[in-house]
């Protein structure tokens, strides 16, 4: 098997606060192509590690690279080659979705077919409409639209499905697993264990910002098992999301 | 260069898409030009009557001793030299000159007014008389007295040429820094701000742009306002002088930068989003009333109105005022555009020192 070729590297990355360390210590690769999740608790040092990745803020020590691109050193390159959806953020609410991926676009000087953007993420019917109308998958949606305006070599997720009901969180796991098969690198960040099983090619599991553990969810789970771990049997083989799923449908409940 | 313009294309379309900031910064200035322009508000201090005394004989003596027990008439002794001035700038609403000759049996006097003040120096017409018929009424007599006016014309605007530029300077300042607070106060809360960080552009950028922006809105607001004035309130700008609409045009792109700068030194200043609304309240309130919008600093206390002078927003009312009154020369109002660009200067170290991105 010929190695894989990596995309992003990340050695020994620490952030201090005043009296707190967020990120104590990590180390990882990401090959191109992956979708590599990184799963931890609330205030794991998840959402800190990925936006030190996307020049957000500074690492106290520790490197990092995208592309081969040195972050902390070129921060504005590497920008230009990756594609960013934060957890908290918003857009102009009163500019039309079209209006915010055409003014995004002209801040990564890039072209891109605007409506064809628009409907890869299902929101051309919305192109007319102003951000602080849409449903919260909507604007999840919107975040990526936005994030895909410069074609990136890497897509960064944070916490994607955060807040959304079961159908929206289907709907955006389609799309990010289409998103990968364009053949674009994707972080994704998570507390949801479900998506990162369908998802993740590889996970890291964080937790007080260390890396605690890194395989693809198989293993992981196998690891677990074989090392004696049983769970207690369940007696039925669905769960009561299956049932929500199976009695609401998988359609999409936005206006 | 693209960033720039597609900046300014999405604020000046928000702009006039957010119903709040037309309605603040057009509908409520005409609104209170109209209303307060029309209602005459400047009238209700006391009318002022200047008194040239050439006579100097006892009954002129008796006739001016009487019109001074008329304590609701703000009396004052003028200079033949200063009749024009104080008439045309509003200084005094009518002169009455005593003539040498002047006699109470067939008594003459010359009134002089701006043509807008007639009401008031008939006013004085009549007041006169009536003191005249008063004075002699134990000879049951009533002589009219002989009038000679002397009516300046079209040059002093009344109190509607003097509110117009006043509320333009305060509408530029609203808009500067209630614009900028509160937009980029929501662009940092709600993460708009974070997610330009994302981007390769500086958002240094985007501030610029924003502020590019605000600045062409503001001067465009600025020309409404006074279209709005010339056409509703008739008040005549700078009588056709041509060099004024320059000097409004430099003093309100100042003016814009100034209240711009100050609204990001408030945005940075503030400790957290909930100060930065009540610290712009705080800081344009009280230049509202003080600064010579609505009325004369003048009529403040000495001490008061050296400080209330120099505020932030004074410099920019009075050369404005002068600018649109008088059409004077920009050079002539060289220190107002000093004291704004010392408040420029310093706006934009405590916004530049303080502002934080996140």
């Amino acid at each position: 098997m010929s190695k894989t070729q990596e995309i992003i590297s990340v050695k020994n990355l620490v952030k201090k606060y005043d009296n707190f360390t967020a990120v104590n210590g990590i180390d990882f690769k990401v090959s191109k192509g992956e979708i590599f999740g990184l799963l931890g608790p609330n205030g794991a040092g998840k959402t800190t590690t990925v936006e030190i990745l996307e020049g957000l803020r500074k690492p106290s020590s520790g490197y990092t690279e995208i592309d081969g691109i040195d972050v902390a050193k070129n921060t504005k390159e590497v920008k230009k080659i990756i594609g960013v959806q934060l957890q908290e953020c918003s857009f102009f609410d009163k500019l039309n979705l079209f209006e915010i991926v055409e003014m995004f676009s002209v801040f990564y000087s890039s072209k891109p077919n605007i409506e064809k953007i628009l409907d890869n993420v299902g929101l051309l019917e919305k192109r007319k409409s102003y951000y602080k109308t849409l449903s919260g998958g909507q604007k999840q949606r919107l975040s990526i639209a936005v994030a895909l305006v410069n074609d990136p070599k890497v897509l960064f997720l944070d916490e994607p499905t955060t807040g959304l009901d079961p159908q929206a969180r289907r709907n955006m796991w389609d799309l990010i697993a289409e998103i990968r098969n364009k053949g674009k690198t994707i972080i994704i960040t998570t507390h949801y264990m479900e998506e990162a099983e369908k998802l993740c090619d590889r996970v890291a599991i964080i937790d007080s910002g260390r890396i605690v553990k890194i395989d693809t969810p198989k293993k992981l789970i196998r690891e677990l098992i074989d090392s004696g771990f049983k769970v207690e049997k369940k007696s039925q083989d669905a769960t009561l999301e299956d049932v929500f799923i199976n009695l609401t449908g998988k359609s999409l409940r936005e206006k | 260069m693209k960033i720039y313009l597609i900046i300014a294309k999405s604020t000046i379309k928000m702009y006039f898409r957010r119903t709040q900031s037309l309605f603040w910064s057009l509908f409520f200035p005409v609104v209170m030009m109209l209303g307060i322009g029309f209602f005459g508000f400047g009238q209700f201090t006391a009318p002022k009557l200047g008194i040239v005394n050439y006579s100097n004989n006892s009954e002129s003596t008796i006739f001016l001793e009487e019109f001074s027990k008329k304590d609701y008439l703000e009396i004052q002794l003028v200079s033949a030299s200063d009749i024009e001035k104080s008439i045309l700038e509003g200084k005094i609403d009518s002169v009455m000159i005593i003539p040498s000759d002047f006699t109470l049996e067939s008594p003459s006097l010359e009134i002089s007014y701006e043509k807008s003040k007639e009401n008031i120096a008939l006013e004085f017409y009549d007041i006169s008389q009536m003191i005249i018929s008063n004075i002699l009424s134990e000879d049951k007599t009533d002589k009219k007295i002989i009038l000679k006016e002397q009516i300046f014309e079209n040059e002093y605007q009344g109190y509607k040429g003097f509110l117009v530029p006043g509320i333009v300077a305060l509408s530029i300042m609203q808009s500067g820094i209630l614009g900028v607070v509160f937009t980029l106060i929501s662009y940092k809360t709600q993460g708009v701000l974070k997610r330009l960080q994302a981007t390769p552009i500086d958002p240094s950028h985007f501030l610029i742009g924003q502020m590019i922006s605000r600045l062409l809105i503001i001067v465009i607001q600025t020309f409404v306002l006074f279209f709005i004035g010339i056409v509703i309130l008739n008040i005549d700008i700078a009588l056709g002088n041509i060099f004024a609409w320059i000097n409004i045009i430099i003093f309100s792109v100042l003016g814009s930068i100034l209240f711009l700068f100050i609204g990001l030194a408030i945005s940075g200043a503030s400790p957290n989003e909930d100060y930065a609304a009540p610290i712009a309240n705080l800081i344009t309130f009280p230049m509202m009333f003080l600064s010579g919008v609505f009325f004369d600093t003048d009529v403040l206390p000495g001490w008061l109105s050296n400080i209330t002078n120099n505020l932030p927003l004074s410099p920019l009312v009075s050369s404005l005022r002068e600018s649109a009154l008088y059409g004077t020369s920009t050079i002539e109002l060289l220190p107002e555009l000093m004291t704004m660009i010392v408040w420029i200067i310093i706006a934009f170290v405590i916004g530049i020192k303080t502002f934080k991105w996140e």
